[in-house]
């Protein structure tokens, strides 16, 4: 008795939600009740059946706990699964629903989404990118194509960028890799097109890009700047 | 589409013009403030006794008619209004002053996919090989 009631005030002092019936004869018997064994016996949802607490894995059958053979008789003859199935649905007829009306509301979406790519510009304008090639050597999908020659001041830029929209999966390696924040994802994702042609990207189209959402593209960067 | 009762407190809530452009438009009669109107005439509300995710909406300036069919369109939210919508922000760029748009930046303009002002792709560079132009001799 000694023993058990020992048992019984250490698994309500280390771990106070496992039966203590499960518990206290482990104890007792100097076995280990591993963590798992004690959320299966908490978390099992059979009803005749317990874990079996030599063996984290297994569980034993309990003659006389589970439902009677009346029980599991008339609940078939009475079709009570069926009869609840159909409450939960005539529940949720009532309930207001919980579609967003797509186009005028739009569901949240965070700072870090990763949609239509942009090249971004600095403050003066002048476009950031400097054609180190990094995201064309991350890109796992190879979607990006970058051709690079000075410029007349000098200035080495890119006279290709180009992104095949249909090859990106979007895993945002690019923006990642650029040293100076200059392609990044942007957080605009209602770009599809009509046809193939219009999703493969040139420089120009991810500068125009770049220009239209530069308003919230600085500002999604700003609200992540304490985690890069 | 909502419940009954919700609908005809639209109704008065909202006057018969209004309730019924809605119900064209959204499929749903929503009463709620005015937060701003961007350049184009599109107006957002909000309300935040709706469920999360219904809270915050836009009516669009180009509205679907009995004679016209699919004006508005989901890409027409210019960028600085599209943060706020998606409720990345909280506040709308009418009290936010921090959101000012660059002086190079352009206009916002909506997906154009299918009209003749569509993106198409070019290439930028000069072309690597050019066709060969041979140079004929003169015979003496």
């Amino acid at each position: 008795m000694s023993f058990i009631a020992a048992g019984r005030l250490a698994a309500r002092t280390i771990v106070p939600r496992v039966p203590a019936r499960i518990v206290a004869p482990a104890v007792a018997r100097g076995i280990h009740v591993s963590t798992v064994a004690r959320a299966q016996s908490f978390n099992d949802y059979r009803p005749n059946r317990e874990s079996f607490p030599e063996d984290d894995r297994s569980t034993r059958y309990i003659p006389g706990r589970g439902p009677t053979t009346l029980d599991m008789t008339s609940q078939s003859l009475l079709l009570t699964e069926l009869v609840r199935g159909m409450w939960v649905i005539l529940e949720s007829f009532f309930r207001p629903p919980y579609t967003i009306m797509y186009p005028f509301e739009k569901g949240a979406l965070s700072p870090r989404f990763r949609g239509e790519h942009a090249l971004r510009r600095y403050p003066s304008g002048e476009e950031r990118c400097i054609a180190c090639k990094l995201c064309e050597a991350i890109c796992p999908a190879q979607a990006i194509t970058i051709e690079a020659e000075p410029r007349e001041d000098g200035s080495r830029r890119t006279t290709r960028y180009d992104i095949d929209m249909t090859k990106c999966i979007y895993c945002g390696f690019c923006q990642e890799a650029c040293p100076v924040d200059a392609i990044v994802e942007g957080p605009n994702y209602e770009y599809a097109t009509e046809t193939h042609e219009e999703l493969l990207y040139n420089k120009e189209k991810l500068l125009a890009n770049g220009d239209k959402w530069e308003v919230e593209l600085a500002r999604n960067i700003e609200a992540d700047h304490l985690y890069r | 589409m909502s419940s009954l009762p919700r609908t005809i407190k639209g109704f008065f809530a909202l006057g018969p013009a209004r309730f019924m452009r809605q119900l064209n438009n959204m499929g749903d009669t929503k009463v709620g403030t005015l937060v701003g109107v961007d350049k184009f005439g599109n107006k957002y509300f909000e309300n935040y006794n709706e469920s999360y995710g219904r809270n915050r909406w836009v009516e669009f300036a180009r509205e679907d008619s009995f004679f016209t069919r699919t004006e508005y369109n989901a890409s027409q939210v210019p960028a600085e209004w599209h943060g706020w919508l998606h409720r990345m922000l909280q506040e709308p760029p009418t009290t936010d002053k921090t959101m000012a748009a660059p002086s190079w930046g352009i206009e916002f303009t909506e997906n154009l996919s299918g009209s003749p002002k569509a993106y198409k792709s070019y290439n930028t560079t000069k072309p690597k090989f050019s066709e060969w132009s041979p140079k004929v001799a003169k015979r003496a």
